[in-house]
């Protein structure tokens, strides 16, 4: 069996959409970001003219717990076929962030997808998300399986 | 051993260096490196923990180092909040004499290097007490600053987790 094959074996076997250390949403929540992240990707394959079909991503999470505002943040992947994301767990009212010069009012349970490779910057240091990243297969060399799941 | 079955070893470090540990990606999937040092400065790993492995992690590191087939550490970077510290003199002391025990590899600065990288390995090559450099190319780097450096260093290898760019202007 090849590499690749089995990398594929190992990433396409069923594991839990979001990496066991983020305890903080209830599953079904998870269950439902993860169903509108899918559909999210869906509009920005069609919107990039990518093929979903030919194609098999790959989705990734991390705990953000607080972040700075004096700085600007970037993400891994310089542009499609990445893409980045964020899922409000708790922000201030108010609070916003800017992507790619476009600032978006924060709330819990908002949801937000860009092509990867763009500038984020943060109002307000109080606020917390499940960050993640969707990437296809050719673009997880070296990356440890059990932190990406298929989307 | 870890989860991932990755191998952990434990040394001094520098006090200088306290906070840091490392992680080495061990001959990555990669055309022109042969390891990838990822250093971080949190309290995810104990001071002075290096971990051996064949994955490249998903944080993105605070400094990192790409190491070459040749052996020379084409690249380092420092996160714009941890520069001006000297925190690279005190890990290329502890680099060169780790992966000269560790993989029995003689680690370099390369040919075409920064002043910036330039001046670090001088002061690095005092303190290790080492009297041979390797030579700088002219017209290179040490003569043209890069403007910016590549965003994804190690392609196709890729930290993808959420990191610092820059200071707000």
């Amino acid at each position: 069996m090849s590499k690749e094959q089995e990398l594929l074996k190992v990433l396409t076997k069923p594991v839990k959409v979001f990496s066991s250390n983020v305890p903080i949403v209830k599953e079904q929540a998870l269950n439902n970001a993860h169903r509108e992240i899918k559909k999210l990707l869906d509009d920005s394959c069609s919107y990039y003219e990518l093929s979903r079909s030919h194609s098999t991503f790959y989705l990734s999470s991390e705990l953000i717990s607080g972040v700075r505002t004096d700085v600007w943040y970037d993400t891994g992947g310089v542009r499609i076929p990445c893409f980045s994301g964020a899922y409000v767990l708790q922000a201030e009212a108010g609070s916003f962030m800017t992507v790619a010069d476009i600032p978006n009012l924060l709330a819990p349970g908002d949801l937000y997808l860009w092509e990867a490779g763009k500038k984020i910057s943060y109002s307000h240091k109080n606020t917390f998300m499940l960050g993640f990243n969707i990437a296809p297969k050719s673009m997880l060399k070296n990356q440890d399986p059990s932190r990406w799941s298929e989307i | 051993m870890n989860s991932n079955g990755a191998q952990i070893l434990n040394f001094d470090f520098p006090e200088k260096l306290n906070g840091f540990w490392v992680h080495v990606c061990v001959e990555p999937e990669h055309n022109t490196y042969t390891y990838i040092v990822s250093i971080y400065k949190n309290n995810k790993n104990p001071t002075g923990t290096v971990i051996l492995d064949k994955y490249l992690p998903y944080d993105y590191p605070d400094m990192y180092m790409c190491v070459d087939t040749n052996y020379q550490a084409l690249r380092v970077y420092t996160n714009p909040v941890h520069r001006r510290n000297g925190y690279w003199v005190a890990f290329g002391v502890f680099f060169k004499t780790f992966f000269a025990t560790q993989f029995n590899i003689d680690l370099e600065a390369p040919f075409d290097r920064s002043k910036w990288t330039d001046k670090i390995y001088s002061k690095a090559r005092k303190i290790y007490g080492q009297s041979f450099a390797t030579p700088v190319l002219r017209g290179g780097r040490i003569d043209h600053d890069e403007m910016e450096p590549p965003r994804d260093p190690a392609f196709p290898l890729i930290w993808f987790g959420q990191r610092i760019g820059g200071f707000n202007e």
